[in-house]
């Protein structure tokens, strides 16, 4: 099974989209704090991540700088999924390597679903 | 230079006495043309001093205060008044300055208010709408057409709340002056086309013509931010959209000048009422027939669309006849270098 890794602090929209993922397949790992998220990329070698920014413990971007430095996990692709939705804050996440950045108020669970299934086709 | 007017004027009714009493001393000697000629040269003088000083130190002062206070008043709140002029009136112009300060104060603390909870939204915002579309796609089971129907309410309410609070959010960077703008040559009829473009299906529906009639050849360049500017039109887009009735038109034309390229949106929509002709471009208002027509609408769009506007130098008009139709125009300026768009934004 493919396994997906969603970090997301908030327990309410971390569920709706572990239910909605897990529904279409996927293995679904949980990391609800930035510096988990970066330990569980290491561990778990998911096949993508899904990244929510403002984040306990460590921002978002800083997970995803690490990501995108570490030789074992650099190719490992990327969503973002904040509510911070600037021009600023998307130019710096694609410039930091995200596969795509997507603003959590503006998509759907199955939308957000049918984009993950998109980059690993 | 710094003087008391209560001073002065001590000072100047002390000489008319002095030159009273010695007036009265020279009478007692009978000397008869004297005292006349001395009191006669101390009133003259004193009349020159007190026009000085009400001129120096009242009325003077008192056109500067006029002239920021109207400024002020009109919502420039960056403004403070110099100091000029005598003592009494310095203290006047501190006390102004200071409520200046504490009103510019409180309406930063209201625009991070704002700010804050507008961002605070988001989050529950997306919950609701996330497991309300969740339920509608059938992930938890089948769903009749009932409520169906009341969940794409829930849906749609939940993305106006969204969009209103993108708004929000919107109106608060430009009153915090976070709103940063980001220039580049941008072909504005390939904008404009591809925005019209968009909002077919929704001219469809609601039975409206839409279309981009009889582009210039050849729009020359302009510098904006191209994400700014597509809000503005998509604003005027809606507007014409949502307040045109069926078999309505709304037609797009881009035009250009040496000077500036013109967007013109007309539609054949309900108008905007003359007494409101004034008011349109501020903050929350909308028009009584447009909140007849419809319940929603934030009454931004065309604030955020002003502001931005005004950000790139350009300029934002309409002509309106109520139950006939609106014409909004955007001007914008064509500049050589971005240099020059920054110095005027």
């Amino acid at each position: 099974m493919t396994k997906i890794l969603i970090v997301e602090d908030d327990k309410f929209l971390r569920e709706l989209l572990v239910k909605k993922v897990g529904s279409e397949g996927y293995e679904v790992v949980v990391a609800t704090n930035g510096e988990e998220g970066l330990r569980m990329a290491k561990e778990e070698k998911p096949k993508l991540i899904v990244l929510d920014l403002i984040l306990p413990a460590m921002h978002g971007f800083e997970v995803l700088r690490y990501i995108k430095e570490a030789e074992e996990t650099k190719h490992i692709p990327v969503i973002i999924l904040s509510n911070l939705g600037q021009k600023e804050d998307i130019d710096k996440g694609v410039k930091l390597g995200a596969k795509d950045y997507m603003i959590k108020a503006h998509f759907t669970p199955g939308e957000i679903t049918e984009k993950i299934k998109e980059i690993l086709a | 230079m710094k003087f008391s007017i209560q001073i002065a004027v001590m000072l100047i009714v002390t000489l008319l006495f002095l030159a009273s009493l010695i007036s009265v001393y020279f009478a007692a000697q009978d000397e008869q043309t004297l005292p006349l000629i001395l009191v006669a040269g101390a009133n003259i003088v004193a009349v020159i001093l007190l026009t000085f000083v009400i001129t120096r130190g009242i009325l003077r002062p008192l056109k500067v205060i006029k002239a920021v206070v109207m400024k002020v008043g009109r919502g420039d709140l960056s403004l403070r008044i110099q100091k000029t002029g005598a003592r009494e009136i310095e203290e006047l112009q501190n006390a102004f300055n200071g409520m200046i300060t504490r009103v510019q104060r409180t309406q930063e603390m209201k625009t991070e208010f704002v700010s804050l909870a507008a961002h605070q939204l988001r989050t529950p915002l997306t919950a609701i709408k996330w497991s309300t579309r969740m339920v509608i796609d059938g992930d938890t089971g089948p769903v009749n057409k009932e409520q169906q129907e009341l969940l794409e309410k829930i849906s749609e309410s939940t993305d106006r709340m969204i969009e209103l609070i993108n708004d929000l959010l919107n109106v608060a960077r430009i009153e915090e002056g976070r709103y940063l703008y980001k220039p580049a040559f941008a072909q504005i009829d390939d904008i404009v086309k591809s925005m019209v473009e968009l909002y077919q299906d929704v001219a469809k529906q609601k039975e409206v013509t839409l279309e981009v009639k009889s582009l210039n050849d050849n729009i020359p360049e302009v510098i904006i931010d191209v994400e700014k500017i597509k809000l503005v039109v998509q604003s005027l887009l809606e507007n014409a959209l949502r307040y045109t009735p069926k078999k309505g038109r709304v037609t797009v034309q881009v035009l250009h000048s040496a000077k500036e390229v013109q967007v013109s949106i007309e539609d054949t929509g309900i108008g905007i009422p003359k007494d409101q002709e004034s008011r349109i471009f501020d903050k929350f208002f909308r028009a009584t027939n447009a909140k007849e027509v419809e319940v929603n609408g934030s009454g931004l769009g065309l604030y955020l669309a002003s502001n931005i506007m005004k950000a790139h130098g350009g300029k934002i008009r309409f002509k309106s006849k109520e139950g006939k139709g609106t014409i909004f125009t955007l001007a914008l300026p064509i500049k050589k270098d971005i240099e020059e768009f920054l110095n005027k934004g």
